[in-house]
């Protein structure tokens, strides 16, 4: 046989043959017969590579050459971070032990899941109230100045009795609500703030001027004896809650 | 067929137990040796690439992935480490990669059959008698189970070259066997 068909031979042996290698040629009845001859002669070189004897203690002695250089090359690790990714990679893809890895990650899932649900409702939930409850505190303080100024600046004509009734109702629904809150200097001016309303939700009106501006707290919580009355404290609270954004 | 090594044994190693990777090292060795001599044909050759493919292969162990099995793995460490060996021997090696296409004369030499050397040992001189990249080619075709593609792109020839190369391998060798049946 020419030597071009010995090499097709050759391809064909190794499954690497292309259509056209499979001419009328090597088709004929004999190749089945060059094959196993073939066959015949790989494996006897194969069983030839296969007399290259070793000791069989050779791991351990090869070990023992290379422990040292190992241990001065370290593994090129790229992070601790990736290695343990690879790491974990590396578990799932362990047959026996991908579906047991995969049952205790979804199991941590949903722990963490569960926990981190709730313990984010509830910060955000306690942030949440604070937060509406300040522009709600915010918002009666600005109908109260509104009404102070109102009474402050009238000349009789002004009812201000139901407003006054409204905004106390208000003030003493806030005054509870801060209860819950670590909100000393709010309190203590929705105390004094109440005392003022009381009044005109009684239905006094005279003077009213004065009442107000010579209104003095006992506690100030700005620390100011010539900027304390109320009307400037609610103006220093909005202002001190806008930007805040909660109870102080 | 080689027996893996147990997985936890390889993801221990992974994660830079050393203990684990001489585990490795003890369970591979002889295969790793076996497949460096096949390709150099020298024992002393083998010794160095097996040296050389276990602290290449704990350097890179991090980023070995199960997708493939460890000993495939690792042999293909083996046979880019005996590449390198063999190119830094600068034997044949160097040349006959770098010639695109080189056509080597096939060798004459038929060893003496009136030596009584057996098949088996004559069949090794032959083998020997390889150039590096036949032997190369041969045993990463023929043994390692490489495509002429891979191979070719492992020792960067052409795909007709390579297979040219494994042809005059194959030639050699079965011509040591058609003289002892001759003789």
């Amino acid at each position: 046989m020419k030597s071009t068909d010995d090499e097709k031979l050759l391809m064909i042996y190794f499954n690497e043959a292309q259509q056209k290698d499979f001419d009328p040629n090597l088709s004929s009845s004999d190749l089945s017969g060059q094959l196993e001859q073939l066959e015949a002669d790989m494996n006897a070189i194969e069983n030839a590579q296969n007399q290259y004897d070793l000791p069989e203690d050779y791991g351990q002695k090869l070990w023992s050459q290379i422990e040292d250089k190992i241990v001065a090359k370290e593994p090129n690790q790229p992070s601790n971070a990736s290695n343990w990714l690879q790491s974990l990679k590396n578990i799932f893809l362990v047959p026996q032990y991908s579906l047991a890895s995969f049952a205790a990650i979804l199991a941590l899932v949903l722990v963490a899941f569960y926990a981190g649900r709730h313990q984010s409702s509830a910060v955000m939930g306690n942030q949440l109230q604070e937060m509406l409850l300040a522009q709600n505190i915010q918002l009666h303080l600005t109908q109260s100045e509104i009404f102070l100024t109102q009474v402050s600046n009238d000349n009789g004509s002004y009812n201000s009795q139901a407003t006054a009734q409204r905004l106390l109702s208000s003030n003493r629904i806030f005054k509870q609500a801060l209860v819950n809150h670590d909100g000393q200097f709010t309190n203590q001016l929705l105390q004094d703030l109440e005392s003022v309303l009381l009044e005109f939700a009684n239905g006094r009106s005279a003077n009213y001027s004065d009442q107000i501006h010579g209104q003095q707290p006992q506690v100030n919580w700005v620390n100011d004896t010539k900027s304390n009355d109320l009307m400037f404290q609610i103006k220093a609270m909005k202002q001190k809650l806008a930007q805040k954004n909660d109870i102080i | 067929m080689m027996k893996e090594i147990d997985d936890i044994t390889v993801i221990n190693a992974t994660a830079g137990d050393k203990n684990a990777f001489q585990l490795i090292v003890l369970h591979y060795a002889q295969a790793v040796n076996r497949l460096a001599y096949r390709y150099t044909a020298d024992a002393s050759y083998a010794e160095d690439i097996a040296q050389e493919t276990f602290i290449k292969a704990y350097q890179a162990i991090g980023r070995y992935q199960a997708q493939a099995k460890f000993s495939t793995w690792l042999l293909r460490i083996t046979t880019n480490s005996a590449i390198d060996y063999l190119r830094k021997a600068n034997r044949q090696m160097a040349q006959s990669l770098d010639e695109e296409g080189a056509q080597l004369e096939i060798a004459d030499h038929v060893i003496d059959t009136g030596d009584r050397m057996d098949l088996n040992r004559r069949l090794s001189v032959a083998l020997s008698d390889l150039s590096d990249v036949e032997r190369l080619a041969i045993t990463m075709k023929h043994h390692q189970g490489y495509s002429i593609d891979e191979t070719a792109k492992v020792l960067n020839i052409k795909n007709n070259a390579c297979k040219q190369t494994i042809f005059r391998a194959v030639k050699k060798l079965r011509k040591q066997l058609t003289s002892e049946v001759n003789a």
